[in-house]
């Protein structure tokens, strides 16, 4: 008696609620199987490759909303293998080794701020009180320092700045060329326009952006270009032109050779802050 | 149970009253009443202050010199086309360009060109500014004579030739506005006489003091572009104004026999009534869509004064040169209207309005809820100038910014209908497509969110920043549409991997 009990009891407590488990777990293993098979994502390996292959920064400086958009543009036929200017030379032979193209590359570049327009060298026109932000203050007559081509000092661009290489000092912002990719992403938020994208190789730029007439800028700021032209006649290669009262430098045929540097009266031309910035391969 | 009925009757009976009430003020008005109970949604009321309404405008002429900039309007600047040196006199032609958008600037004294220098312009550039000494005796150009006006294309030349910009405070080309594309030709043509900011009683004085050139402006206007018929709009916070016209109207239809097609119809006070898509709305039940403009639902809108100039012109030909500028704010000792010559320096015309009272804080060109304020007051007034405001410490008091609390007041008064709060947030976090979400691109930066957050956050700035992220995102897409563009053309004439398909 006590032995038929006993196996009726292990048949209940144990057998039943296993059986049901069994069964419970293998419904929903076939479903997975549905579910896997209907609703699988058809993997692109090459597209997985590109992927690995791009920096992950997603900063946009290709163009894109991002690495994964991009990695989709370099999957269609005839796209730019050159565009990513963060991964630089390494990722462009490895996208083109990926796609099976030829590697193209673009010049390394860094951005460079066009002002060095500090507090102690130029004066605040009026107190601004609004929004802290460039854009706000440059649409109130154009920002509230002197010069009203200069760096406005809220920062717009180093909250763009994906990699950390933006910092502000004394009223202006400085770039790290250690750490600048030149993805260019603070060049379409300035709204004065002030930072260029220029080759990793230039030492020298005309560090200024102001349009006033050379008799205003010196009252605007001690260190502006006042277009006196004196680094057009001295440089050898030409490459400097005067547009209006600002002269500007075609980093494409300068020569390195400091001419102009030492003939600036204002010091608007000037030695970058630091050297290239080496070439991650 | 009868007691009841009794009352019930009442009732009815009061209701039956007050219908026949309104009807009855309906036809006194002349137009329908009930359009000034129905305005647009939202908006706020901020203070009239219209202190300086009841005070007939001051012709102000001595003026050592006046500074003209060479750049008043929507559009290319004017360059010089005088020489330091050169005498010139009212209305001889100092400033021009040849672009179709460009509107020619004119001496506003008669005097000696002094110098051509550069200003700075109110978005930061550099602008060319004439400097003219007067001679104080207002000599007109002796080449002036009242217009001769055949056909629409001599109506249309003659309105960019007289310097006519838009007096309202946005200074668009009239010649622009009053010349829409093929097929959108206006049905209505809108008098924008609410003059909704505070402060401001420059259009009021103009409607007080010329009535009949305003009205000679607009049979102009319907001449010429062959539109049927005309409203004025105004706030009824001006009662006068219904009088003026309908009494200059009246006059008219004695003296000729033939009825006027113009209405004039009162609008419910609020701001902001005067905007453009606002007045649109409460006046015709038009809604203009968002990126549309006025044209694009048959209305063409003119502010008052601007139709005032246009009558004045018809009349005498002596192009744009002087305005009516309201001078007012509680640093002002004695403030009025004013009718100055454009380029007259806001240090002279503070001088004339009695000087300061105490140390102005903030001087402001425009209204208070719009305007711009100014770093300098040695620079002169432009066309569309209509005030100058002088705040002393009390009203120049920006409050500090706290935390959003979600009260929904902003919402709640917006005029177009957004969530000024969501772009906020969506602004400092740069979530472009938040920003889309919210159309941050349909605001009109009237400033009701601002003025009505208890929290006193800066929405209306905060949402011109958006509008800049949006912009910048737009390109980008513009630039990735370009690109993908491009590699599909390269590609079209190659095979296609399968791999890749």
């Amino acid at each position: 008696m006590n032995t038929i009990t006993f196996a009726l009891s292990i048949t209940k407590n144990i057998l039943v609620p296993t059986l049901i488990m069994l069964g419970i777990s293998s419904v929903l293993g076939v479903l997975i199987l549905v579910v896997s098979h209907f609703f699988s994502i058809t993997h692109n390996e090459k597209r997985e490759a590109l992927l690995d292959a791009l920096p992950g920064a997603n900063c946009g400086g290709c163009g894109f909303a991002g690495c994964d958009a991009y990695a989709s543009y370099l999957l269609k036929p005839g796209s730019d293998t050159s565009l990513c200017s963060v991964g630089g030379l390494a990722c462009a032979t490895e996208i083109a080794s990926i796609l099976g193209t030829e590697v193209k590359s673009r010049e390394p570049k860094v951005a460079v701020v066009h002002c060095q327009g500090t507090r102690d060298q130029t004066q605040p026109r009026f107190e601004y009180l609004g929004t802290q932000s460039c854009h706000a203050a440059h649409g109130l007559l154009g920002g509230f320092g002197s010069c009203t081509y200069g760096c406005l000092g809220f920062g717009d661009c180093i909250a763009a700045c994906a990699f950390g290489a933006m910092h502000l000092d004394n009223g202006i912002v400085h770039i790290d060329r250690m750490e600048c990719t030149g993805c260019g992403q603070c060049v379409k938020v300035c709204p004065k326009a002030l930072i260029t994208l220029i080759p990793t190789r230039s030492t020298v730029e005309v560090r200024c952006r102001n349009e006033w007439p050379g008799a205003q800028t010196r009252k605007n700021c001690h260190i502006g270009c006042i277009g006196c032209g004196k680094c057009v006649r001295v440089c050898p290669s030409s490459a400097i032109t005067l547009k209006g009262s600002l002269a500007i430098i075609n980093q494409e045929l300068c020569i390195h050779c400091d001419a102009c540097v030492n003939s600036c009266p204002t010091n608007a031309i000037a030695y970058l802050p630091l050297g290239p910035r080496p070439e991650k391969t | 149970m009868t007691l009841l009925n009794d009352f019930h009757f009442l009732y009815l009976g009061f209701h039956i009253h007050l219908l026949l009430l309104i009807i009855s003020v309906e036809q006194i008005q002349g137009g329908d009443i009930l359009a000034a109970v129905h305005a647009f949604r939202g908006g706020v009321h901020p203070k009239h202050n219209k202190n300086t309404d009841v005070l007939p405008s001051i012709k102000l002429d001595d003026f050592h010199e006046v500074e003209i900039l060479l750049h008043q309007h929507i559009g290319p600047p004017c360059r010089s086309v005088v020489k330091p040196g050169d005498y010139v006199y009212v209305g001889t032609l100092v400033g021009a360009a040849d672009h179709p958008m460009a509107v020619p600037i004119h001496s506003s004294v008669s005097g000696t060109v002094r110098e051509i220098h550069y200003v700075v312009s109110p978005n930061g550039n550099p602008i060319e500014a004439v400097r003219i000494e007067s001679d104080a005796k207002f000599r007109v150009d002796p080449a002036i004579s009242p217009p001769h006006v055949e056909t629409k294309q001599d109506f249309l030349d003659m309105v960019r030739a007289s310097g006519m910009v838009g007096l309202g405070g946005a200074a668009f080309p009239t010649h622009i506005k009053l010349n829409p594309p093929k097929g959108k030709e206006p049905d209505v043509l809108l008098i924008n006489a609410a003059e909704c900011e505070p402060y401001i009683t420059s259009d009021y004085r103009q409607m007080s003091e010329h009535p009949d050139e305003i009205v000679d402006g607009i049979l102009e206007i319907m001449r010429w572009l062959n539109i049927p018929k005309a409203i004025i709009g105004f706030e009824d916070n001006k009662p006068l104004v219904h009088r003026i016209f309908t009494h200059e109207i009246a006059k008219r239809v004695y003296k000729t026999g033939a009825k006027l097609p113009i209405d004039v119809r009162s609008l419910k006070t609020i701001y902001p009534q005067g905007a453009e898509k606002m007045l649109i709305y409460s006046l015709t039940k038009r809604r203009v869509p968002p990126g549309k403009l006025p044209h694009d639902v048959g209305v063409l809108v003119l502010n008052v004064s601007t139709v005032r100039f246009l009558g004045y012109y018809m009349r005498h030909g002596i192009p744009l040169t002087r305005r009516r500028i309201t001078l007012d704010g509680s640093a002002l000792n004695a403030p009025g209207n004013f009718n100055v010559p454009i380029g007259a320096r806001i240090k002279d015309l503070i001088d004339a309005a009695g000087g300061t009272c105490e140390e102005p804080q903030k001087i402001i060109m425009g209204g208070a809820m719009m305007g711009v304020a100014l770093d300098r007051i040695d620079c002169g007034i432009i066309k569309a100038n209509n005030a100058i405001l002088v705040f002393g410490s009390k009203e120049a008091k920006i409050p500090a910014e706290s935390p959003c609390i979600r009260c929904g007041r902003c919402v709640a008064v917006c005029p177009m209908g957004l969530m000024p709060t969501g772009i906020d947030v969506s602004t400092r976090s740069r979530d472009v497509e938040g920003l889309e979400f919210f159309r941050v691109m349909d605001c009109i930066e009237c400033g009701c969110c601002t003025y009505s957050c208890p929290s006193k956050r800066f929405l209306t700035q905060s949402i011109k920043n958006g509008k800049v992220l949006v912009r910048a995102e737009l390109t980008r897409r513009a630039n990735e549409k370009k690109l993908l563009e491009e590699s599909e053309k390269k590609a079209s004439g190659k095979e296609v991997p399968s791999d890749l398909k």
